[in-house]
């Protein structure tokens, strides 16, 4: 496909889906909080604004760039000038672009993932942070996070660059991690929108020696609920969850920071949905096929074993003290805003925004 | 078609779409169900996998009606629909051919024994409930209707008559199954005076009674072998002793029929019983050529003077009704062609060596300018000339050697001197000798001339229209006054540029011996007797046509062509004993006639000088490609006009068929056990 064509796609884009959520803000001016393990990083970090805060006595150590030699010269004493810290707080949205977020075609799932996008973008910029998203698949590169300064690129560079962004290969989580130090630094509301899917093998769901030779997996801690839709699913399916499920979580592990608050918006997309009419089934990122009869029986069978991935992760999350939020395409006529009323209710109670029912751990 | 034994015609031809139906509905459901990209196996791979059948659950309610509804319909083919279905079909084909006109002994004609047998069988038929109907086997009409009641049963049979009309058995018995199956015969019965020969491709399903079992000595005409085709023998005659004893200097003859002279075949021979005597078909040909105009009959002579049979004898010699005076130019020796039907005896010939160009050839009714190095021009002919090419010119190698192609499309060209002859494509050597045909270079393929020609192939050739193809044409001139002084009389001419004698020769000169071997001259796939009389046929008609005083009646007739005689009025066709009637006559008393059989028939009317003996072709449009046929296209026309490899194909296709209706009907029972599974548990439930 050529660029031009490509960067159509969303030319058909209705300002109505942001306008939709324009009402809708981040919780405000959340700042990260500070404490001793982060190091020298903060003083570099503080005082970079012209907003006077108040004098401190000099302590050998200050920037003596930083003393008030106007006060020296009235009252012969070495004060350093604080001033107020000017924290914009930054809001990643991670985009995952793996080949799996094309099942259905790009105007699918990742359609109704990059409106979202834009409609988070909206909203963060409104709420007056700065906006960075950040296009993911098997590794990160910088250059192409796109950073929002002004709600006019929504609809004009950032909508560009989106239209043109072609899903492809895997997905690694852990590639994520390693961009996120800059996070670390300076904070962040961290959205990851993404399928959340991550294949077991039958041969390593039965050698489970192996799973336990690599680096411990996180315990799940999950709710009735979730343990309930769990055990509604046959055995060797619920222990490929489960596993699934915590590889997730050990990848996304970087996510649970003190200065990043995070959330898993998992996506789905109609295809995942209705498979009444799939003879074989092919794994987008890895290629294997495999031939099912998709029978009443299955279907539902199917449904059972989505809900539970689903409480899985939520579990997944929580482990990692993050929120989640579950997202289908194209389920409901009110431009996303469900959804994105979703996302910001689990960032702002920076968990699981599901029911806080009894927890369990796995 | 044969399906164990059973005989399946074309009326149980709408079977096969209700076979085809659950195929069809089960590949459209399979269709339907898309190959599916997903996220991640992650979520299917514990769901239930495809086992052998999964792929035949039908999801939703009306798949498992529609099954239901076609496995009721093929229950309903299984069990025959056999209430529904009409009576069952027998044909009774009685021999009329001329043997059925001889002695069986006993003062009875086999005819007449044959109408006994008919009428028991008749009577049988009708006691096991079948239909019945009766049709010569000299004339299988596809019209005579199937009747339950005696008395139409016996008029039917009391309608035939025995003929002089010769019946091939070889070729009735495929025409009688091709019959039997489009009308959906279940059994059929042939009353003959001959037994089964074991040569003989009979249909299934055929009883056959012999009323000449008892004769002592049988001798008839057996059939005739070999075949026009790739790689078939040549064409012979086989007769036979059908009887239980051995008959005695048995002769082969041959005369017009209805005049006295006659010239011996073979000559006298014994005949054991059940021996087999054979005669090459072409050299039969040649020999009746010198008993003059007319059609010709083959009898078999026992010792005794008698004749012995009248089959299989009637053969198409093309004539010249009155005196022509013919020329040849030779520029060539062996113009074998023209030994095939000269010296005629109504054809006064002169020759003459090497071309003159001051000669005159006025006053001849026709030159032959037999490969001669300059032959006249169209606009040059002082008389009606054929002018037969042999150096065509350009195209030609350095060596004098070469070949250029050669078409011509009969059918296409309707030209009367064409007509009715069979298409020519190929590829004709030019050069000094006789050649074989060229082999092929630069991947070319070398197309035989004449033998098996591909209609697929002489239509694009002829579409082409290309210029370094030799043509052969035929072309008439009116009056052309060139001058005051000069005028050019009328002409007709006819180019050939190719040598047509090659197609004939069995000899050839000495010097064309290293390229043109024996072996070469009777190798079927370049030269076959058929060719040479379809050059000699030419020839004939283009006599004819050069002839203006001859009656234009057409004297040569593919079976089954509509016969038209333009200009007579109140004309009659009768064959010996009865007179055809004609299909139409418009109001200034044209008849126009259809003549499906072979035989003689004889025309009068107002316009016709005399009785004219009219010939149908012996070998039928099918069998012999001398009549005019319509050229269709097909994509392997050897296999397919056989009906050989139609056959092999629909046979395992209607195996596999029957095989997966099987199949679904022991899945549906499956599917009716699971079904009564899943009702029992939630009852139990």
């Amino acid at each position: 496909m050529t660029a031009t064509s490509a960067h159509r796609r969303l030319d058909d884009l209705d300002p109505a889906f942001l306008r939709a959520v324009g009402d809708l803000s981040l919780p405000p001016q959340w700042i990260p909080p500070r404490g001793a393990a982060l190091g020298p990083h903060l003083n570099t970090l503080d005082g970079d604004s012209l907003e006077f805060k108040q004098h401190r006595s000099y302590t050998p150590g200050d920037d003596v760039r930083r003393v008030d030699w106007s006060l020296y010269g009235r009252s012969k004493r070495l004060y350093t000038r604080l001033v107020q810290d000017e924290h914009q707080p930054r809001l990643v949205l991670a985009l995952d672009t793996s080949a799996s977020m094309a099942t259905g075609g790009w105007n699918d799932k990742f359609r109704a993932t990059i409106e979202l996008t834009l409609q988070l973008a909206l909203i963060g910029l409104n709420s007056g942070y700065a906006v960075r998203v950040l296009p993911f698949g098997e590794s990160v590169a910088s250059e192409r996070a796109i950073t929002v300064i002004h709600a006019r690129q929504l609809l004009g560079s950032l909508r560009e660059r989106l239209a043109g962004l072609e899903p492809s290969g895997p997905t690694n989580f852990d590639a994520l991690g390693n961009a996120s130090l800059d996070w670390r630094n300076q904070g962040a509301l961290v959205v990851v929108l993404t399928d959340l899917l991550y294949d077991i093998d039958d041969d390593v769901l039965n050698a489970t020696d192996a799973v336990q030779a690599g680096p411990p997996l996180p315990k799940l801690p999950l709710t009735a609920t979730e343990r309930e839709r769990l055990n509604g699913v046959r055995q060797q399916a619920r222990k490929r969850l489960m596993l699934s499920a915590q590889r997730v979580a050990r990848s996304l592990k970087f996510l649970s920071h003190p200065n990043i608050r995070g959330v898993l918006c998992q996506v789905a997309g109609q295809q995942d949905q209705d498979l009444s009419q799939a003879r074989q089934i092919v794994d987008m990122e890895s290629g294997v096929l495999q031939r099912l009869a998709f029978t009443r029986a299955a279907s539902k069978a199917y449904t059972r074993v989505r809900t539970a991935h689903t409480a899985a992760l939520a579990g997944a999350a929580r482990a990692l003290n993050l929120g989640h939020a579950s997202f289908d395409a194209g389920i409901g006529d009110d431009h996303n805003r469900s959804a994105v009323q979703a996302v910001l209710a689990a960032l702002a109670s920076q968990g699981y925004a599901g029911e806080p029912a009894q927890i369990e751990v796995a | 078609m044969n399906l164990f034994g059973i005989t399946l015609g074309l009326s149980f031809l709408w079977a096969l779409p209700l076979v085809l139906a659950p195929v069809l509905a089960f590949l459209a459901l399979q269709a339907r169900r898309q190959r599916l990209d997903v996220s991640s196996l992650l979520l299917f791979r514990d769901l239930p996998r495809r086992t052998t059948f999964q792929n035949l659950s039908m999801t939703h309610k009306w798949h498992r009606w529609l099954y239901a509804l076609m496995f009721a319909l093929l229950a309903l083919i299984a069990l025959g629909l056999s209430a529904l279905l009409p009576a069952p079909k027998r044909l009774i084909v009685v021999d009329t051919s001329a043997s059925m006109s001889a002695d069986a002994g006993g003062g009875e004609r086999r005819f007449d024994r044959a109408v006994d047998a008919a009428g028991r069988e008749i009577d049988r038929a009708l006691a096991a409930g079948a239909s019945v109907a009766v049709l010569s086997l000299t004339n299988l009409v596809d019209d005579v209707p199937f009747v339950s009641d005696r008395i139409e049963a016996r008029t039917q049979l009391d309608a035939l008559r025995a003929t002089s009309v010769p019946a091939p058995m070889d070729q009735r018995l495929s025409a009688l199954a091709a019959l039997s199956a489009s009308r959906g015969v279940g059994a059929l019965t042939l009353v003959t005076d001959r037994p089964l020969s074991e040569e003989l491709n009979a249909p299934r399903r055929l009883t056959w009674i012999d009323v000449g079992d008892d004769v002592a000595a049988n001798v008839g005409f057996e059939a005739v072998t070999g075949g026009l085709n790739l790689f078939d023998p040549p064409k012979e005659l086989s007769l036979r002793n059908f009887g239980n004893e051995p008959v005695r200097d048995v002769s082969v003859t041959a005369r017009v029929r209805g005049k006295p002279a006659v010239v011996m075949l073979r000559r006298p021979f014994d005949l054991p019983a059940g021996a087999r005597e054979t005669l090459p078909l072409d050299t039969v040909l040649e020999q009746t050529v010198q008993l003059g105009p007319g059609p010709k009959e083959i009898i078999l002579t026992s010792g005794s003077g008698d004749p012995l049979a009248l089959d299989d004898s009637l053969w198409v010699v093309p004539e010249v009704v009155q005196q022509f005076d013919l020329h040849i130019v030779r520029c060539e020796p062996n113009g074998d062609l023209f030994d095939r039907f000269l010296p005629h005896p109504n054809i006064r010939l002169t020759e003459s060596a090497g071309i003159d160009l001051e000669a005159d050839y006025r006053g001849y009714d026709a030159v032959i300018f037999d490969r001669c190095p300059e032959g006249p021009l169209f606009e040059e002919l002082t008389a009606n000339a054929i002018v037969i090419e042999t150096r065509p010119g350009t195209g030609r190698g350095e060596d004098g050697s070469g070949a250029r192609q050669f078409a011509w499309q009969a059918s296409e060209n309707r030209h009367p001197v064409m007509e009715g002859l069979k298409p020519m494509i190929g590829r004709v050597t030019v050069g000094p000798s006789l050649r074989p045909l060229p082999f092929t270079d630069n991947g070319e393929r070398v197309v035989p001339l004449l033998r098996d020609v591909d209609p697929q192939e002489a239509l694009t050739v002829i579409a082409e229209d290309r210029v370094e193809i030799v043509s052969a044409f035929a072309a008439e001139r009116e009056e052309i006054q060139i001058d005051a002084e000069t005028r050019l009389l009328p002409a007709k001419m006819l180019f050939l540029g190719f040598d047509p004698h090659a197609y004939c020769a069995r000899t050839m000169p000495s010097d064309a011996e290293a390229d043109n071997t024996v072996e070469d001259r009777l190798d079927a796939r370049i030269y076959g007797p058929d060719d040479c009389l379809t050059l000699m046929f030419m020839l004939m008609n283009t006599l004819e046509w050069m002839d203006d005083r001859r009656q234009r009646v057409p004297q040569y007739l593919g079976a089954g062509d509509p016969l038209t005689l333009d200009g007579v009025r109140n004309a009659v066709v009768r064959t010996d004993d009865e007179i055809v009637p004609a299909v139409i006559t418009d109001e200034q008393g044209v008849s126009r006639w259809r003549l499906d059989q072979a035989g003689l028939y004889t025309l009068s009317g107002e316009g016709i000088t005399q009785t004219i003996p009219l010939s149908l072709a012996l070998f039928s449009a099918e069998e012999s490609a001398l009549s005019r046929a319509q050229v269709t296209v097909l994509p392997d026309f050897s296999a397919l006009a056989r009906g050989d490899g139609l056959r092999r194909l629909t046979r395992p296709l209607v195996m596999t068929l029957l095989a997966i209706a099987v199949l679904e009907a022991l899945y549906l029972i499956v599917l009716a056990g699971r079904f009564r599974r899943g009702v029992s548990g939630r009852a139990a439930a």
